[in-house]
């Protein structure tokens, strides 16, 4: 088992506001392995973006900051790593992340091309003629009609679809070993999304890419995942692999998850809303975060919180129902 | 009730600012100065006293005399008045006539609206300066025409901000829902639109009295603001300014004054409008 | 972009027929009658009414504005009642100064309060930002004429390492017309410098948590990339739009400034001409300044279009 390619461990990253210190990711254990794509679900707030820009020290400080914790990528500490081995060696080289919003995650007031080309100067040593021959080139491969030119082309003039193109064509330049992908197609109408995920699929495939596939639609867990980890308040409250999810989860809040979704909903005969809303995550519940809204919950879990029990090989879930 | 809460709010993020209470004590001492001036000043501001000129500051006169043996901190107290007055005056007055006129601009739009902002645009196109220079050729040289001046300066500057906010609130569908109750314009005005004008009025008044007593200040620099013997800090560095080499306090002191009273204005301003829009604020 | 620029420029033509209106008004408002002012000690009856005659004041005043804005227009601004020369070739000796001050001033205001700007917002609430923040809410609250008071004092008068109230104008050699220029240019730059600095500062606050940030520093790239790259530009789209309404702010503190360093510029011509009454010279001092005024904005237009991709037209 230690053979993963990234492996996050009680990751804590805090946000000192004025209403007091957020604690957005409060504990945070997930692996990924070479190759898996792995989807990372949860309800809006829960830390699932934080998470994310931890792993390449992305959080604004202030008010943020990794407080605890360590995220081991072929076999160094990416929180213990220096700056500049982290910018020339890690950020876009090997690990890249794209955005919820194509709409706002390129920069206006520069082209297309220049944006892309900076990706491949940032780790290569390239002139501006060759980085912009390359950037044609992985533009057409993401899809982009007429790449010559769409490069010298600033960002307002691309639909929502093509803006998130560029942006894994600006992720996969210099073919990342991992993908953090926040919410990529989220922002996008169904038809444009179906396409981008066919693109990353299709990608993935071809860059032997392993992806962190941040989520809330299960309908893309089902389609693109291998594994899946829950995240409720800041915590993973379950991991397993994609078909046991599907086939019924341990942890009530997954459950609670799977029911809410209308496409699976449908199998299971109706649509089953979580009760109440995510937690505030400067004083969080007592005990099991969760225990306020869970159905199942026992005396025991407005008192301590739950230990991780391990129910199968690679099935870990934090519920004293399992104790 | 809703409003007293909306007040409460804003000055209690106001007086969690450092530089915004010390903006507001300073304004505050500086009118308060203004109003007891009399009472304070140890002498008057014109007393000639008989074979004291050009004596630098000491204990009987903190801030010296001038050419013609007048104590400084007795005219730099009465200045607070005309600095103090025009700049508020003038920025009320501009605003009283600016509220108005911008919310008859923004509510029945059209033809009255046309004009309006055209002669606000024309007015606009004059730099500020430059057009209370303008009507102070026409009128006669003194602080009360410098607040005229000054309020024709600053009225379109409040119309096309309220003209702006009042466009913003029609786009709110609950004027429309209002009018369809069939409630007079000037209820609407009073009680739905004049409400949502308050706070950047005000943040606007508290920036631009900075820019008013320095532009009063600055006229009587040069000549044609206030008039000696009335005691302005503006004309006094003017006067000050031909011995200032020899006799540095005669300037520094009025100027000290401009500085402390306009950085006081400015920080409040600022706290004001970060407590008012706290997006602005980091 | 050629027939862009060539459109707005056309659009302003209202705007100066609306200014030209302005100032007719403003002179013909002056209380008292000019032919007393201009004929002085020959006054007679008879002697007026030929000068009403041949200055048309005894036509329709809409005709007296055509009439006089043709004069205007074509470049006949009349004589100085003081000196008698023609006003134009007064205001054409003149204008070179103001522009150059105006110009050096900006510049000085542009060139510190960019990076002061940047260095407050990279690290906000930290020592630096403090201490940059206060500054600049000094330069702000201090008037022009005050700080051009105190910086003549210490370094013309007491240091004597710049001169004080004279002038050598650029035919005189780079170095001494910069020299003579430096006090007067920063004294007008140094309270935009501030407000720039603010600005700047809080602009590029609001650009830093932009999700293309984000995105420029998962790139790999150098903190200095991502700030003066891709935070900079946009951070300066909203700032070039302020910097337009600034220069009003210049053109009146360079009224002052002209004066108190007794700069010949069109400043200090127009306060000279107030104090005299020489009305043709206060009409072309007006309508030059604000004219300037009119250009500076139409160029800031240019500039800001520019910048931002998102407006520029093809
Ligand atoms: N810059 C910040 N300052 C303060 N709090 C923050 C900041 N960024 C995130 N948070 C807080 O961290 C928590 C987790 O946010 P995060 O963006 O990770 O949620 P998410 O799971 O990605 O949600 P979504 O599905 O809506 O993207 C939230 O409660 C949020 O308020
Ligand atoms: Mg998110």
């Amino acid at each position: 088992m230690n053979n993963a390619l990234l492996r996050i461990q009680g990751l804590r990253t805090y946000f000192y506001t004025e209403e007091g210190v957020v604690r957005a990711a409060d504990g945070v254990d997930l692996e990924i392995f070479p190759g898996e794509t792995l989807g990372l679900v949860g309800e809006s707030g829960c830390g699932k973006t934080v998470t994310a820009k931890s792993i390449l020290r992305l959080i604004p400080d202030p008010p943020g900051r990794v407080v605890e914790g360590s995220v081991f990528f072929e076999g160094r500490d990416l929180l213990k790593l220096d700056r500049r081995s982290l910018r020339r060696e890690i950020r876009g080289n090997r690990i890249s992340m794209i955005f919820q919003d194509p709409m706002t995650s390129l920069n206006p007031v520069y082209t297309v091309g220049e944006q892309v080309s900076e990706a491949f100067r940032a780790h290569r040593r390239i002139g501006r003629a060759r980085a912009l021959r390359e950037s044609v080139e992985i533009l057409g491969r993401v899809g982009i009609a007429s790449p010559e030119r769409m490069v010298r082309e600033y960002p307002h003039r691309y639909s929502g679809g093509m803006r998130q193109r560029a942006m894994i064509a600006m992720a996969l330049a210099c073919r990342p070993a991992l993908l953090l992908a926040d919410e990529p197609s989220t922002a996008l109408d169904v038809t444009i999304q179906a396409q981008i995920l066919e693109l990353m699929k299709h990608l993935r495939e071809e860059f032997q890419t392993s992806i962190l596939l941040i989520t809330h639609n299960l309908g893309v867990v089902a389609e693109m995942a291998d594994r899946v980890a829950v995240m409720y308040a800041g915590q993973v409250v379950e991991k397993c692999g994609v078909e046991r999810f599907f086939d019924g989860p341990a942890h009530p809040y997954a459950t609670g998850l799977l029911h809410s979704f209308p496409g699976m909903a449908r199998r299971a005969g109706r649509l089953d809303p979580i009760p109440g809303s995510i937690p505030d995550m400067v004083r969080p519940p007592e005990g099991c975060r969760f225990h306020p809204r869970c159905r199942k919950a026992l005396p025991r879990c407005t008192e301590n919180p739950p230990p991780v029990t391990r129910l199968e090989e690679g099935h870990l879930v934090r519920c004293w129902l399992y104790e | 009730m809703e409003k007293r809460s909306m007040f409460g709010i804003v000055f209690r993020r106001l007086v969690r600012r450092k530089t915004a209470v010390f903006g507001l004590l300073v304004f505050f001492l500086m009118v308060l100065v203004a109003f007891l001036a009399d009472l304070i000043a140890p002498y008057g501001p014109n007393e000639m006293l008989e074979g004291m000129q050009y004596r630098p500051p000491s204990f009987a006169h903190p801030m010296g005399t001038d050419m013609l043996g007048r104590d400084v901190l007795s005219r730099v107290i009465h200045g607070a008045r005309v600095s103090l007055g025009v700049g508020i005056v003038s920025m009320v007055a501009a605003s009283l006539v600016g509220i108005p006129l911008g919310i008859i601009s923004g509510y029945y739009r059209r033809w009255v609206d046309q004009i309006l902002m055209r002669v606000v645009d024309l007015m606009l196109a004059f730099p500020v300066f430059l057009l209370a220079i303008m009507i102070m050729v026409v009128l006669s040289p003194s602080a009360s025409n410098v607040a005229v001046a000054l309020t024709i300066v600053y009225i379109p500057r409040y119309a096309r901000l309220v003209r702006g906010v009042v466009l913003s609130i029609r786009e709110n569908e609950y004027i429309e829902a209002v009018r369809a109750l069939g409630i007079r314009p000037w209820r609407i005005f009073l009680f739905h639109i004049l409400p949502n004008c308050i706070a950047p009025v005000m943040v606007l008044v508290t920036i631009s009295v900075g820019v008013a007593i320095i532009a009063e200040a600055s006229l009587s620099f040069l000549g044609m603001g206030t008039q000696p013997p009335t005691p302005s800090w503006g004309s006094d560095l003017r006067e000050a300014l031909t011995t200032m080499e020899l006799n540095p306090w005669l300037g520094i002191f009025p100027g000290l004054a401009i500085l402390l009273t306009v950085l006081g204005v400015n920080l409040l301003g600022d706290g004001l409008r970060d407590a008012i829009d706290p997006r602005l604020k980091q | 972009m050629l027939r862009f620029i060539l459109r707005r420029l056309l659009a302003l033509i209202p705007t100066f027929v609306g200014i030209t209106l302005v100032v007719f008004i403003m002179i013909r408002a002056i209380p008292g009658d000019p032919i007393l002012t201009i004929l002085a000690e020959d006054y007679s009856e008879e002697l007026a009414q030929e000068y009403r005659q041949k200055m048309g004041l005894d036509r329709p005043v809409v005709v007296q504005y055509l009439i006089w804005l043709k004069g205007m227009v074509t470049g006949d601004w009349g004589n100085s009642l003081i000196s008698q020369e023609p006003v134009i070739r007064e205001v054409a000796k003149r204008l070179p100064v103001t522009l150059e001050l105006l110009v050096l001033a900006l510049a000085f205001a542009v060139v510190f309060s960019v990076p002061f700007g940047v260095i407050s917002a990279v690290k906000p609430n930290s020592m630096p930002d403090h201490t940059l923040m206060t500054v600049s809410m000094l330069g702000i609250s201090l008037p022009e004429f005050f700080l051009g008071a105190l910086l003549l004092i210490v370094f013309a008068l007491k240091l004597q390492w710049l001169p004080a109230t004279s002038f050598v104008p650029l035919s005189g050699g780079l170095f001494e017309n910069l020299r003579h220029m430096l006090l007067p240019a920063v004294t007008l730059g140094s309270a935009r410098m501030a407000m720039f600095t603010r600005l700047i500062r809080n602009s590029m606050l609001e650009v830093v948590r932009q999700d293309y940030i984000d995105t420029a520093r998962a790139k790999g790239l150098s903190e200095w990339l991502v700030i003066n790259k891709h935070a900079l530009k946009n951070a300066l789209v909203p700032t070039v739009t302020v910097i337009g309404l600034q220069i009003g702010y210049l053109i009146g503190g360079a009224i002052i400034v002209e004066s108190l360093f007794a700069l010949p510029g069109i400043g200090s011509l127009g306060i000279d001409s107030i104090l005299q009454r020489d009305y043709p010279v206060v009409q072309a001092f007006v309508i030059v300044s604000a004219t300037g005024f009119l250009l500076a904005n139409f160029a800031v237009d240019i500039v800001y279009t520019f910048l931002d991709p998102r407006i520029r037209v093809r």
